[in-house]
């Protein structure tokens, strides 16, 4: 089983179905970001979460 | 990570956990130190919400070692805002490339809570800089050996300043002096007294400093003379909404850890077959309680998570509203979550890991599995920047009042929204019912609150601001997760009449076991269904009670407790 501490798809959810947050990136403050930024960051994101053993 | 080894303190010297170097130079490098800072100063334009969602992991994976980048972004965003062109020159760009680190010095041992009993005492210098004297603890990554320089804003008084919060002022105080040049100087007469030895949070270095044991600690002013409080309370704002993200990431993650150990621990046969000698083990997430415990769990979990964010949601649409009507909105919105942010999601944060230690039975209790270890580090959340009972003075006597009370009625209009969209769903009436009895029953305390608050009465609000503040939490987690369960409902509704289950019960079960997005929406609406009923209808009870007025505590007298 996967050692996961906060499941992606709960937080996917929140932010677009939820939040719609896509609405930001119409704005040109955020015009730089799209959801498959966005998907590419919270995949960064999870490997730092993974990179050092998170008990030791 | 960390846990284990802590941070040492020998010859004046901090060290911090030697593993935390290589992931502080992943971190930097990454990227993650500032990306919702504008590109011009280094950062990426992020939205904080999409932040959010990035640092909930990381805290989740460490809270100790986010300390020293959030403290840093904090400080760093103060130099942003009121350094004058020649500090920012200075400073800014080397502390959020992570090179200088960053800390916030409010703590005296005689000042706590109450910042305004400050004794540190600033004095002027002919070439404008000040001479700062003092002691502060409590300074969290105060000293370490993580970065060449530290950067610590300072609250201290000029001689001469009144007493109180009205006459403080701000400083920069840099560990080592900065040449004209760039490049550091001697010692500035910053050392650390000692470190704390603490219940969790191992890994961050909680320091005792003083400054000018020698003279010789220089500061410059940040910002206007007697300005301080007001400039430190920017840094205290965001730090108040990275606290709530630091104590939702815990919640996840030994909800996580509970769900995990439940699945795999094998232990009893179930109930009902209680009188069977014969029976099988079976894996304890079989069993009532942990089901109900994990479901509170889980429910709990997701309604921090859509409130934290939706805080960060807010603080990003201030950026871009089009009207001062719309950001006003939005502002209203950060203004009264971020004491609900911070103080209702690390108490139930608290409950949450203390339940994921009870799933685990005497396994949790040891060091072996980390929930042990997320309860001890969570419980400073629900402590530092501001008490939760300071937050919950902020909400009722800052907060509920201000815009003569606009920002809580939006908030009580966005909730009646969403009761209305889940009234039209058939699986969500009834849990719409139970959200509209409690909303109406919170507008009714606050009114009351309003009516005690311009009264003789005006100590019953502040004796209740923090049973009122855990009721508006469970109010808000009640409004969210229902919103989810609504939006779940409909996405249900178009899964199951392409498998043509609209109407059966037991085709709608067996396509969750068939499709993770069929169980994950149902699971969504078993929040909603069982926050609505475990939590919602005990709004009521708690205003009624609230309502009474009873002042028992502050009336007895000392000798009778």
């Amino acid at each position: 089983m996967s050692d996961i501490l906060v499941k992606s798809r709960d937080q996917k959810f929140l932010l677009y179905e939820q939040l719609q947050v896509e609405n930001l990136f119409s704005y040109e403050k955020f015009g730089d970001y799209s959801k498959d930024v966005v998907d590419m960051m919270l995949g960064e994101a999870e490997k730092m979460e993974g990179s050092p053993p998170a008990h030791l | 990570m960390g846990d284990r080894e802590g941070c040492t303190f020998k010859e004046g010297q901090v060290s911090v956990p030697a593993c935390f170097r290589e992931v502080y130079g992943k971190f930097c490098e990454g990227g993650w130190l500032c990306p919702t800072k504008d590109p011009e100063i280094g950062g990426q334009g992020m939205p904080a919400v999409i932040f959010s969602a990035c640092v909930e992991m990381m805290d989740a994976a460490n809270f100790a070692f986010m300390m020293y980048p959030g403290l840093t972004v904090g400080a760093a965003g103060l130099v942003e805002k009121y350094g004058t062109g020649e500090q920012k020159e200075k400073y800014l760009s080397r502390m959020l490339s992570g090179e200088w680190t960053g800390t916030m010095c409010l703590t005296e041992p005689g000042a706590g809570s109450d910042v305004g009993a400050l004794r540190s005492t600033a004095k002027r210098l002919p070439d404008g800089t000040f001479s700062i004297t003092g002691t502060k603890c409590f300074i969290s990554c105060g000293d370490h050996d993580l970065a060449e320089n530290i950067i610590h804003p300072v609250l201290a008084r000029i001689e001469g300043d009144p007493p109180g919060t009205g006459g403080i002022s701000i400083f920069l105080v840099p560990k080592y002096r900065v040449n004209d040049d760039g490049s550091l100087g001697e010692l500035n007469d910053v050392h650390t007294g000692n470190i704390e030895h603490k219940m969790g949070i191992k890994g961050s270095a909680t320091c005792t400093l003083n400054f000018g044991d020698e003279g010789k600690c220089i500061g410059e002013l940040l910002g206007r003379e007697r300005q301080g409080m007001r400039i430190m309370f920017q840094m205290m704002n965001e730090a108040r909404l990275e606290v709530g993200m630091q104590a939702l990431g815990h919640a996840s993650a030994a909800y996580q850890r509970a769900l995990r150990y439940a699945k795999e621990r094998i232990q009893s046969p179930p109930v009902w077959e209680m009188k069977n000698p014969a029976a099988k083990p079976v894996s304890i997430i079989e069993h009532p309680d942990i089901r109900r415990t994990l479901l509170w769990m889980k429910s709990h979990v997701e309604g921090l998570r859509a409130m934290n964010y939706f805080a960060a949601y807010a603080l990003d649409m201030t950026h871009v509203a089009e009207s001062d009507e719309e950001k006003a909105l939005w502002n209203g919105f950060v203004e009264i979550l971020t004491p609900l942010c911070k103080a209702y999601t690390s108490d139930k944060a608290m409950d949450i890991c203390s339940y994921a230690i009870d799933v685990h039975g005497g396994y949790g209790y040891c060091a072996e599995y980390p929930v042990e270890q997320y309860m001890r580090d969570c419980k400073i959340a629900t402590i530092y920047e501001g008490t939760n009972a300071i937050q919950a003075l902020d909400l009722v006597g800052r907060k509920l009042g201000a815009n003569k009370g606009a920002h809580v009625t939006k908030l009580f209009q966005k909730i009646g929204e969403t009761v209305a969209r889940a009234k039209k769903i058939p699986a969500l009436k009834k849990e719409a019912g139970h959200l509209e009895e409690a909303l109406g029953a919170m507008v009714q305390l606050t009114q009351q609150f309003g009516r005690w608050g311009k009264s003789a009465s005006f100590m019953i609000p502040v004796l209740n601001a923090r049973p009122y503040l855990m009721i508006m939490g469970d109010l808000v987690v009640g409004w969210l997760v229902l919103e989810a369960g609504a939006i779940a409902a409909e996405k249900l509704e178009g899964l199951y009449r392409e498998k043509g289950a609209e109407k059966s019960k037991a085709k709608q079960r067996a396509l969750a076991r068939e499709s993770e997005e069929v169980a994950f929406y149902q699971g969504k609406i078993a929040s909603a269904v069982y926050f609505a009923a475990a939590v919602l209808p005990t709004v009521q009870g708690r205003c009624q009670s609230v309502g009474l007025g009873d002042r028992t505590p502050i009336e007895m007298l000392e000798a009778s407790f």
